[in-house]
């Protein structure tokens, strides 16, 4: 079992406020390993060589007042589903292949004013849907670790960029594990923060009232730094939560005392892979060696999660997606003379959408329409209900949940092709969405798959707005680790 | 049954004598709220007067073009003026509303789905009188209509086939200025049974809204479109009733084609029972459209799915809770609604229902009547009317008479003339105080408002000009009144005899000698005085 | 409960409202998975939901409303940029051949 220290980019950062690092020769490198790297792995569709050596230069260049940001020089990969106003906004679709966004996402616009410099758009499943990141119409992402597997999705690309330091920080989007899963399979820390602790305007919708924005990243400590300048309400999202944002930085590497895990049965199943009952094992053992409670708490609902996330998730994006319709902007399909309004949808529709997108929209459809509702949508939105309730009476016995946070490691290319088989990869991370929480995925160990040493991810989960203990935890598992 | 009887059971409605039809109709209207900014974002509204002449697609932005990962965000004030509309409709304000979306493709609905609110409105049951009018009579009074809900809603933008220049366009030109304009749709019981009971409601509700600031009501802007819901009871003289299919007929924006078209329907739905017999079941209501030109109502072809719309809550957008303390304040800023005024201005100013009437069935009429009524009151006219009852009165008189005379001379209503409250509460306090006769009023209005518009210049200085100005000097008064004495001295006797009606011959006399301008009331009296009378 | 295959019917007309053109293949194809994935779902009805309210929202948030202030509307250019057809200052689409769809 490897030690590896986390390698935590707003140290870099730093140096580069002091005038210590230049931010221009940092880029020039991030880009030169883009150019070597990223022919394989495929994870940035487009980078913006000009405007971020621009950017470094103007930040280089500026006296040390402006220089004082806490991401200052930092290479940000942005997931291509979050609206910039650099390059265009794919979502990895062929339906947006040419489009180009007048504005920034709210939290690009923070990032930038905290002084990370964009370098490109990562590659996703085709409008976030998807756990593999093959669903891309700009072809599949690959896993830096073993490039015949897939990083996982649908923040693949974010996944592998960080993973491969084809970036300081990434930026993803999670539905039902899609940042999470990915950092799992690459070795990554993937944060999803509290529904509406992160501004969504800007990101392409797909399940409205389960989408977060996160970062991935090389340490527990960049995640942070990420979440501290993205965290906060936006006025323009209804969504957003009020609630203040606490100072993550401040008490990371303050150990929780007392800290209590707890460790629900359904998560350690024999359906896992064994290194990853292995890789939770590892975590309980040093969260007691480190003075933590280990606690047993029940989760019995875990297994209804997809069930009832592929009801809401879908019939969100079915009315989300509805806006893509080659009218105002987006592909739109060439009509013999004989064909309407209808078929300027229908077709510009097939034509610009993959087979899981239209799958999804399709369930999504159905599971709305007159005579379905009560049967599908109603009763998931309880079920809903009822998982949130199930977290909360947990989170009164315990501070975090502990378990895999996917049951496999990275999979082959092109091995899933069930989709109900694939859509089981996200087993322990659709209810942190459903039930509104945060969790993040640290890396937890390995695996030897054929010759490959594949990484195993760790899922941690805390109450809504419990960042900071989420944080805190993670971070002593994170030190502990490396040995330190 | 024999085969003749069922033939006759079959084909009522071909042999049936038709004793009496009744129309029964439900009215939903749609109205655009005049906020300055839009329902769900924060350009500018197309309702709004300031931005009425907007070039197409200049009221747009990332929100309101539906791109991708924009958000909604509530208009407080929209939510303000639904609820003042609730409130003046005598409606219950829900506690707790929420937000859905309604699905469908259209290429004037840029999401896919319009945003609307379902099963949980801000305005539930409520009811509103409104005035009928006896066209014979002239007689008013009220009927009572049911208003089943009144919700929140965003409207869609415009399709066009006509390119600027005037050319057609073989396809449709897509503008999003109105995409996105809060709607407060209301929904009323099926209470009408006539055409023009209708129209009275719509006309109401027009006035209503005006007054309570939240649309100007151009009709030909579509700030309020009607649709009305109607079906026919028929009675036959053998006693049975039979109850056509509803017809729902859509988009109407003028009261003469609400009219045209609830009276079409209801001779058109008669004909169709005849030659069909079919009557109101389960099913899809038929959605039929007004042809303004031919005059009749036309069916519109419908794809079977259209009605599927999926209605989910929208999780883009949190619920509406109305505290017991906002809905307070915003009653409180609720102003004074016509049937309000009408009241008062029967009690205060002894005015006729009539007559109240009329004054509030305009608002700009109403608030000229209002304020003219204030200022004639106060110092700087100097009252003269020994009160705000005798002057509410008087100005009433003179708005609804003269003024109103002047504006059907110019084909203008009388608060589009342009005349200033202080330019009428200074034409009744001259004509009060006797500065200028009666007689003069008419002449004066005629020179303020003219075509064009109305002139600034103060009553005093256009009387002046005219030469309307009353002469009051005591002195040249006896002066007169002798003159006329001595010249008419068997109208003299006759009076001091106690033939009354002879005094006129000296008023007129005096008229003659002051070249009218006295006047003539004073004159009698003072003449009466030196008679002995 | 395994998730038995949806008809083709059904299939077509959820298409139709989704605005989905599909293949017959497409079709057979969908019938399948969207049984498999609805039978899964259906794993919903063992769960007892009396008196549950359902939950729409994560956060009980309520009363998000914004001031009625207007913000500067986006230039033309950049609602044309992306369009696919477009006459002057209008967005161009092909003939609507029925009524619309409220």
């Amino acid at each position: 079992m490897t030690t590896i220290a986390p390698d935590e980019r707003v140290l870099h950062a730093a140096r580069i406020a002091s005038g210590n690092a230049s931010a221009e020769e940092s880029v020039r490198t991030t880009l030169a390993r883009i150019a070597d790297r990223n022919p394989k792995l495929n994870a940035y569709r487009e980078t913006f060589d000009a405007h971020a050596l621009a950017v470094a230069a103007a930040l280089d260049r500026a006296p040390a007042s402006a220089k004082a940001k806490p991401l200052a020089g930092l290479t940000i990969a942005v997931k291509d589903n979050i609206a910039t106003t650099e390059g265009k906004t794919t979502c990895s679709s062929k339906i947006l292949a040419n489009y180009q966004s007048p504005y920034d996402a709210t939290v690009v616009r923070r990032l930038r004013d905290a002084g990370a410099i964009m370098v490109g758009k990562t590659n996703l499943d085709e409008f976030a849907m998807g756990s593999s990141s093959e669903n891309c119409a700009f072809g599949p992402v690959r896993n830096p670790h073993d490039t015949t597997r897939v990083p996982g999705g649908s923040s693949g690309g974010s996944a592998a960029a960080i993973a491969d330091s084809l970036c300081d920080i990434a930026l993803g989007s999670d539905t039902g594990g899609s940042i999470r899963q990915p950092a799992a399979l690459c070795g990554a820390v993937g944060l999803k923060p509290t529904y509406g602790r992160v501004s969504r305007y800007g990101l392409v919708a797909f399940g409205s009232s389960l989408d977060q924005i996160g970062p991935l990243t090389r340490s527990v400590r960049d995640a942070a730094a990420v979440l501290q300048v993205i965290a906060g309400h936006d006025p323009l999202d209804s969504t957003s939560a009020d609630t203040p944002v606490d100072d993550y930085l401040a008490t990371l590497d303050q150990p929780i005392k007392g800290l209590r895990v707890g460790v629900p049965k359904e998560y350690v199943s024999e359906a896992n892979d064994a290194s990853v009952n292995a890789a939770v094992e590892r975590a309980i053992d040093t969260y007691r060696s480190l003075g933590a409670t280990i606690v047993d708490v029940d989760l019995p609902l875990t297994d209804l999660g997809i069930s009832t996330y592929y009801v809401i998730a879908p019939a969100e994006a079915s009315s989300n997606l509805a806006r893509f319709d080659g009218i105002r902007y987006g592909y739109r399909a060439p009509l013999s003379r004989d064909e309407d309004l209808f078929d300027l949808y229908a077709k510009s529709r097939a034509e610009g959408f993959g087979a899981e997108v239209k799958r999804r929209i399709m369930i999504g459809t159905y599971v709305l329409s007159s005579g379905y509702y009560d049967a599908y949508y109603k009763r998931a939105l309880q079920v809903r209900r009822l998982i949130k309730n199930e977290f909360d009476t947990a989170f009164q016995a315990c501070d975090v949940l502990l378990g895999p946070t996917s049951p496999t490691p990275a999979f082959e290319i092109g091995k899933k092709s069930d989709p109900l088989s694939m859509y089981l990869c996200d087993v322990y991370t659709v209810n942190t969405n459903i039930a509104g929480i945060c969790g993040i995925s640290i890396p937890g160990g390995f695996a030897t798959v054929g010759g490959s040493k594949l990484p195993v991810g760790l899922q941690l989960q805390a109450a809504a707005f419990a960042e900071s203990t989420l944080l805190r935890a993670a971070r002593m598992l994170e030190r502990a680790y490396a040995g330190g | 049954m024999t085969a003749a009887h069922q033939a006759t059971s079959e084909s009522i409605h071909q042999t049936a004598t038709i004793a009496r039809t009744q129309l029964k109709v439900g009215l939903e209207i749609h109205v655009e709220l005049a906020t300055r900014t839009k329902m769900f974002t924060r350009v500018p509204n197309v309702a709004h007067p300031d931005y009425y002449d907007a070039e197409p697609n200049s009221l747009v932005d990332p929100v309101v073009a539906a791109l991708p990962g924009v958000l909604p965000v509530m208009n407080r004030r929209a939510v303000e003026m639904a609820i003042m509309v609730g409130l003046a409709l005598n409606c219950d304000i829900a506690e707790f509303s929420k937000w859905d979306r309604k699905n469908y493709f259209y290429p004037d609905l840029p999401k896919g789905y319009q945003i609307s609110q379902y099963d949980l409105p801000l305005c539930g049951d409520g009811a509103i009188d409104i005035p009928t009018r006896d066209t014979a009579t002239g007689d008013v009074g009220t009927r009572r209509i049911g208003i089943i809900r009144a919700h929140l809603e965003e409207d869609t933008g415009k399709l066009g086939h006509e390119l600027p220049g005037g050319h057609h366009y073989a396809g449709s030109l897509v503008d999003l200025n109105r995409a996105g304009t809060p709607l407060l749709e209301i929904v009323t019981q099926p209470d009408f049974d006539s055409a023009e009971s209708v129209v009275e409601f719509a006309k109401e509700l027009r006035n209503i809204c005006r007054f309570l600031g939240v649309t100007e009501g151009i009709m030909q802007k579509g700030h309020m479109r009607f649709e009305p819901n109607v079906n026919v009871i028929i009675e036959t003289t053998d006693g049975h009733h039979f109850a056509t299919p509803i017809v729902e007929v859509k988009n109407l924006n003028s009261f003469r084609s609400v009219r045209g078209a609830i009276e079409f329907e209801h001779k058109r739905q008669v004909e169709e029972w005849r030659k069909t017999g079919r009557v109101m079941g389960r099913g899809m209501k038929q959605t039929r459209g007004w042809d303004d030109v031919n005059l009749v109502t036309v069916l519109q072809r419908e794809k079977e799915d259209a009605h599927d719309y999926r209605y989910f809550p929208d999780p883009d957008l949190v619920p509406v809770t109305v505290s017991a303390e906002w809905l307070e304040s915003i009653r409180a800023q609720l102003p004074e609604l016509p049937i309000q005024r009408k009241k008062r201005y029967m009690e205060s100013y002894e005015l006729p229902a009539k007559d109240a009437q009329k004054l509030v069935d305009e608002r700009d009429t109403c608030f000229l009547f209002d304020a003219a009524t204030k200022l004639s009151v106060m110092g700087t006219h100097g009252g003269g009317f020994g009160g705000e009852p005798k002057a509410g009165y008087a100005i009433a008189k003179l708005l609804l008479n003269n003024v109103a005379k002047r504006g059907n001379e110019l084909g203008k209503e009388i608060g589009e003339l342009g005349l200033s409250a202080a330019q009428i509460a200074e034409l009744a306090v001259m004509k009060e105080k006797g500065t200028i006769g009666a007689q003069a009023v008419d002449p004066i209005l005629a020179a303020l408002a003219t075509e064009a518009g109305a002139s600034s210049e103060s009553v005093a200085a256009c009387a002046e000009r005219l030469g309307l100005v009353q002469v009051r000097d005591d002195g040249q008064l006896d002066v007169w009144c002798d003159a006329a004495i001595v010249a008419q001295p068997q109208a003299a006797d006759d009076v001091r005899n106690g033939k009354d009606a002879a005094i006129g011959r000296l008023v007129g006399h005096v008229m003659k000698l002051s070249g009218g301008k006295v006047d003539a009331k004073s004159v009698n009296e003072r003449l009466r005085a030196k008679l002995g009378r | 409960m395994s998730g038995s295959a949806l008809r083709d019917s059904e299939v077509r007309h959820v298409a139709k409202l989704a605005r989905l053109r599909l293949s017959e293949e497409e079709v057979a194809r969908l019938s399948d998975q969207l049984g498999a994935i609805l039978g899964h779902i259906s794993k919903l009805n063992a769960v007892d939901v009396a008196d549950v309210e359902p939950m729409a929202h994560p956060l009980p948030i309520t009363n998000r409303l914004a001031d009625d202030v207007p913000t500067a509307p986006m230039p033309i250019e950049d609602l044309l940029r992306n369009a696919p057809a477009k006459e002057g200052r209008f967005l161009a689409v092909p003939k609507v051949l029925a009524e619309g769809g409220a």
